[in-house]
């Protein structure tokens, strides 16, 4: 008795549902379809086994009955034409993960229909992975499309203005295949005008509309957004670059319109018990402000500037008992020397706030001692990004490099998924960062190492890694070539001012044809030529990134794909 | 940013007192040498995109002047700067020795001092002329009648200064008000120091 499709199919249905147990597990709807469930899988595990027995009884061998044909033959003889198609779509709505989705999908061709016909919601992590088109015709009754364009490198400009990033394709290939598009979400990228007008033309169930950190579109579009969508429920505009045309577009409401619930365009979101915002906001007397906060007991979130003083933080970390999140921002970028914040408000919090699991924490010094305790204190963290302001900062008491501190948050918190290291840092961080970050999925470098031994720690050992971005950074060729099937596992690759050469970023795009090995600069070749001397000329800025598209037709001259 | 300092000082000390070409010079002020700030934009990359510094005048160090570090969206730096320009504002008051009325100018509304003269000059008369002299010390002189005012300020501690002498923000920072004082009377405060 072969372990055939039917066998298979069940299996992945247990295995599905049980993730998804895990990873859903809220409220009683998903208890309740967790049991009917199961007793589908009782009844498929049996009615499998049956009719493998069936098969082989009539022709007297082992006999795999092959369901990657679509021969109707197979949609009659298969065990899942035992539940019709929207029992088992039914099955796969219990599966929101796009992950646990596509698992499915790869299972045979009925469920791959079936599946991609009652997916809802669609992630696209970087817009030149796939094509547009691809994903509008796999997925025609989409209602939640996320795009993300630019690396995240973009945010303090690194990239280039006219990189890429374009909107329109993703807008046009929906227009055109996915009329049912209630929401979009998009970040980092390009978009016209012209498009959120298709947009608002194109979707008559549409209701949700999230731009961060776009650019490219004025009010004008965003007049379009509010005349058309009559269903229009979110808003939400975050640091966006817009062009402002007057604020003729907040008329374009129609006076009939009593569906927006959520209309963000400011800096401040989020409610107060929730979420406070105070990072737009120097000018906030520091004791008023720690008044304020020490009223805001069930606080969450935090956002703040680092004039709070460690004082403020240990008034934070004396009220706020149920902060998970932190972030303290720099206020005044140009002046070094007084330190608004230091690693004592980081142990003060670590001391006082026990779910503290998201930080960003810009401050002018830091030293070992301080991180090892936080992260004693503190091992929930998932997202620990810290920045020194001064590159390559040693531990100010000790002068040591800071491998040591952060070294204790990567074996500490087990969880981490974002990792920001700053200060003065050698290879032995990224060592440790390759034997303990195992859910680590997000690194960002700068001003670190001594070796391409560093980059290739993290390249070996992050078995979970899927965006590395690393900046002004001793790592070459041999780095970049140590572990080429590692791209295939990952979203993306950036690496600026590093000592990558465009010799071992061809002999890396020979290797993986499934990569766009983008290198981006910015002047003349022939200026590199000069100041090199006849050494190979190092790559400026390369970005690397999985495909299933090709080379993209819409790179500018100073991108060079090879 | 050029200045003219020989020619016009030699001019200006000869008997007629008026170089008309000397409304179009702009001052440089002690500390803030633009060449100072060339090099350090040549440390920097040279494809530096990002907006021009805030008109402080001690030039950033180095290290701050790295393309995208700190690594903050520029949305958030520009917001900061927009919000702490325009929420904060200083008004001091400003006496011009032998007129009648004081007028207040708001300190924070200017970018430096090229700036805040040329609105006194607004201001106060309609025939001025700023004056750099040898020694980079600021004048005004009044057209009409040739007399010569000096800017100072007092500080914090009650200390009258000559304007100019310290960095622009600190100079928002430290005065309380202002005084344009006639050059005869000016000769009793301190000679500015040597940097």
């Amino acid at each position: 008795m072969g372990f055939g499709p039917g066998r298979s199919q069940s299996f992945f249905l247990v295995l599905a549902a049980a993730r998804s147990e895990k990873l859903g597990g809220r409220g009683s709807h998903v208890q309740i379809g967790y049991e009917w469930q199961m007793c589908f899988f009782v009844c498929l595990l049996i009615s499998c086994w049956f009719l493998g027995e069936r098969n082989n009884l009539e022709t007297g061998r082992k006999r795999i009955p092959s369901c990657s044909s679509s021969s109707k033959a197979v949609l009659g003889e298969g065990t899942m034409t035992y539940f019709p198609e929207e029992v088992v779509e039914h099955i796969f709505s219990f599966l929101p993960a796009q992950r646990d989705r596509n698992t499915v999908s790869l299972v045979c061709k009925v469920w791959y229909e079936i599946e991609r016909l009652s997916r809802r919601s669609v992630f696209v992590g970087n817009c030149y992975a796939v094509r547009a088109e691809r994903v509008a015709l796999r997925f025609p009754n989409v209602r939640a499309l996320t795009v993300k364009g630019k690396p995240h490198f973009a945010d303090f400009n690194l990239v280039p203005p006219d990189w890429g990033g374009y909107a329109g394709p993703w807008i046009e290939a929906a227009a055109r295949g996915c009329v049912g598009l209630e929401e979009l979400r998009m970040k980092r990228m390009v978009v016209s005008d012209e498009s959120l007008e298709l947009l608002s033309r194109s979707f008559p169930r549409f209701r949700a509309l999230v731009l961060i950190s776009c650019e490219g579109f004025s009010t004008d579009g965003l007049a379009a957004i509010a005349s058309h969508c009559k269903l229009l429920s979110e808003l939400d505009l975050q640091e966006n670059e817009v062009e402002d045309r007057g604020p003729r577009w907040l008329s374009c409401f129609p006076d009939s319109c009593t569906s927006l619930v959520s209309l963000n365009f400011a800096c401040i979101k989020g409610e107060v018990n929730a979420g406070l915002n105070l990072s737009y906001a120097p000018t906030l007397d520091a004791s008023d402000l720690t008044k304020m906060i020490s009223r805001c007991v069930k606080l969450q979130r935090l956002w703040v500037l680092d004039c709070i003083s460690d004082k403020g933080l240990q008034v934070v970390a004396s009220s706020c008992k149920d902060l998970q999140e932190l972030r303290v921002f720099p206020s005044d970028f140009y002046v070094a020397g007084y330190s608004a914040v230091t690693e004592e408000g980081l142990v003060a919090i670590s001391l006082g706030c026990p779910k503290l699991n998201s930080l960003l924490y810009f401050c002018h010094q830091m030293t070992n001692a301080a991180l090892i305790t936080v992260a004693k204190n503190c091992p929930n963290f998932t997202r620990f990004r810290l920045c020194i302001l001064e590159p390559g900062k040693p531990d100010v008491m000790t002068n040591q490099p800071l491998d040591e501190g952060f070294g204790a948050i990567v074996r500490e918190c087990k969880g981490l998924r974002r990792l920001s290291i700053s200060g003065l840092l050698t290879d032995k961080v990224f060592m440790y960062i390759g034997k303990y970050a195992k859910q680590l999925e997000m690194l960002s470098i700068a001003f670190a190492g001594d070796s391409d031994k560093g980059m290739m720690h993290v390249m070996n050992g992050c078995k979970n890694l899927r965006k590395l971005e690393i900046r002004d950074s001793p790592f070459g060729d041999a780095a970049l070539l140590g572990n080429v099937a590692k791209y295939e596992t990952m979203r993306s690759l950036w690496m600026s001012s590093c000592n990558v050469t465009l010799k071992g970023c061809q002999v890396l795009a020979s290797k993986m044809p499934m990569l766009n090995i983008e290198v981006i600069n910015e002047w003349d070749g022939c200026n590199e030529m000069e100041e090199n001397h006849g050494e190979l000329p190092k790559v400026e800025k390369l970005y690397v990134y999985r495909t299933t598209a090709g080379a993209r037709d819409d790179a500018p001259n100073f991108v060079k794909i090879l | 940013m050029s200045v003219e300092t020989e020619r016009s000082s030699t001019a200006s000390s000869a008997a007629s007192g008026l170089d008309f070409e000397d409304t179009a010079l702009t001052l440089r002020l002690p500390g803030s040498s633009s060449s100072s700030s060339d090099t350090d934009r040549k440390r920097a990359s040279t494809t530096d995109p990002d907006r021009r510094a805030p008109a402080t005048e001690s030039p950033p160090s180095p290290k701050a002047r790295v393309v995208g570090w700190p690594p903050v969206r520029e949305f958030r730096k520009n917001a900061l700067a927009a919000a702490a320009a325009s929420s904060k504002a200083k008004f001091v008051k400003v006496a011009v020795d032998g007129a009648p009325y004081l007028r207040k100018v708001d300190l924070e509304a200017y970018p430096g001092y090229d700036q805040l003269l040329a609105a006194l000059q607004d201001k106060f008369f309609s025939h001025f002329t700023i004056r750099k002299l040898r020694n980079e010390e600021m004048k005004l002189v009044d057209a009409v009648s040739g007399t010569e005012y000096v800017p100072t300020y007092e500080d914090k501690d009650g200390d009258w200064m000559l304007v100019g002498d310290v960095p622009w923000k600190m100079f928002v920072e430290t005065c309380q008000r202002l005084r344009l004082m006639k050059s005869s009377e000016a000769v009793n405060l301190a000679p500015r120091a040597a940097r």
